[in-house]
């Protein structure tokens, strides 16, 4: 399986009626629309794998580039819709950037036909839930095994997303005490 | 909240304070001066057009005039795409006797993209205001028990669990 993986604003702008409403939440940039779309390659062998890749990818675009710790997403699947471009994605890490891929949409008219035949098609292009705790426990765990980009990415002056202020505390719970 | 909140009452959130320029909310003079006039330039009784604003401009204005940012919130000056986006930066405001009944009463909006923003908000408040995670977390279980959105739903469960791994 090899989904184009999108991850959205909010998990509920799907249920909007209006196409246009939907993508002012979904595909925004400044005060208009985005109209070349940041996507995800994953090749996975089998649900399992595709799982963990889709938390991998997910939490390394939000250390790269969200102020604020990720929300849960519910992150569709894109593929066939527009032919993606394989551009160098701009995050902290190899893999997710090896991933990156964009599809660029013709007019804002484009954009909001491919929602339309996204919201007709959602029940086949959703994917599984991925909660915020999975990505924290991910971000967590990438740190205690001493992971060399995860250990770049949160050592100043690279750490400037404050959200992983809360994987060091998360990840300090987690450990006991030692004994000495 | 409603739709004929008065102009003037809201234009005085967005009198600069004497120490302001337009630089001090990093954007052009012209454009707030775009955005005051679809704000305000209606009769209370006439539906006044709603304020279109970026999320990197809601960011800084949490940041740096974050009572402006409050009362656009208050005044119901935003559509629900911009609000959704407007509550969950709200959250970073550590004024928490006015960010948290504002973003409570934002889990009752009519849009589920508003509702689900809202719980982002309170999440993050939360986590910069430890004195009222409680406080939240009572309100998004409260959501919880009459929420038909699965999105918000969704949301408002991952919350819980947050919110109980720091409580």
């Amino acid at each position: 399986m090899k989904p184009l993986l999108r991850f959205g604003r909010r998990r509920s702008s799907w249920e909007l009626d209006d196409a246009s409403a939907i993508a002012a939440v979904e595909f925004r940039r400044g005060d208009g629309h985005d109209l070349s779309l940041s996507a995800y390659e994953v090749k996975a062998h089998d649900a399992d794998e595709l799982r963990a890749r889709t938390i991998q990818v997910y939490t390394e675009h939000a250390a790269s580039f969200l102020g604020t710790p990720p929300n849960g997403i519910r992150p569709l699947d894109l593929s066939g819709l527009r032919a993606p471009v394989a551009t160098a994605g701009s995050t902290l890490f190899q893999y997710a950037n090896g991933c990156h891929r964009e599809m660029h949409l013709a007019s804002d008219a484009d954009l909001l036909r491919l929602v339309e035949q996204v919201k007709r098609e959602f029940a086949c292009r959703a994917m599984e839930e991925v909660p915020a705790s999975a990505m924290l426990d991910y971000a967590c765990e990438q740190l205690r095994a001493r992971d060399p980009e995860w250990v770049a990415a949160t050592t100043p002056p690279q750490n400037a997303n404050a959200w992983l202020g809360l994987v060091a505390k998360r990840r300090k719970k987690a450990t006991p005490p030692r004994q000495d | 909240m409603t739709e004929s909140a008065s102009a003037v009452e809201f234009a005085s959130a967005f009198t600069p304070m004497e120490s302001e320029s337009s630089s001090t909310i990093g954007a052009t003079i012209y454009d707030w001066a775009q955005a005051f006039q679809r704000a305000v330039v209606c009769m209370p009784s006439v539906p006044r057009s709603l304020v279109r604003i970026s999320e990197a401009k809601l960011t800084q204005l949490a940041s740096e005039r974050p009572h402006s940012l409050l009362a656009l919130i208050e005044k119901n000056a935003l559509g629900a795409a911009d609000l959704t986006f407007a509550a969950e930066i709200a959250g970073t405001i550590d004024d928490w006797t006015r960010v948290v009944p504002l973003l409570t009463r934002l889990l009752l909006h009519a849009s589920p993209v508003v509702r689900e923003g809202a719980v982002y908000g309170l999440v993050r408040h939360a986590d910069r205001v430890p004195a009222v995670r409680a406080t939240i977390r009572s309100a998004i279980a409260g959501l919880l028990g009459v929420e038909g959105s699965p999105g918000v739903r969704a949301a408002a469960d991952d919350a819980l669990v947050l919110l109980d791994d720091q409580l």
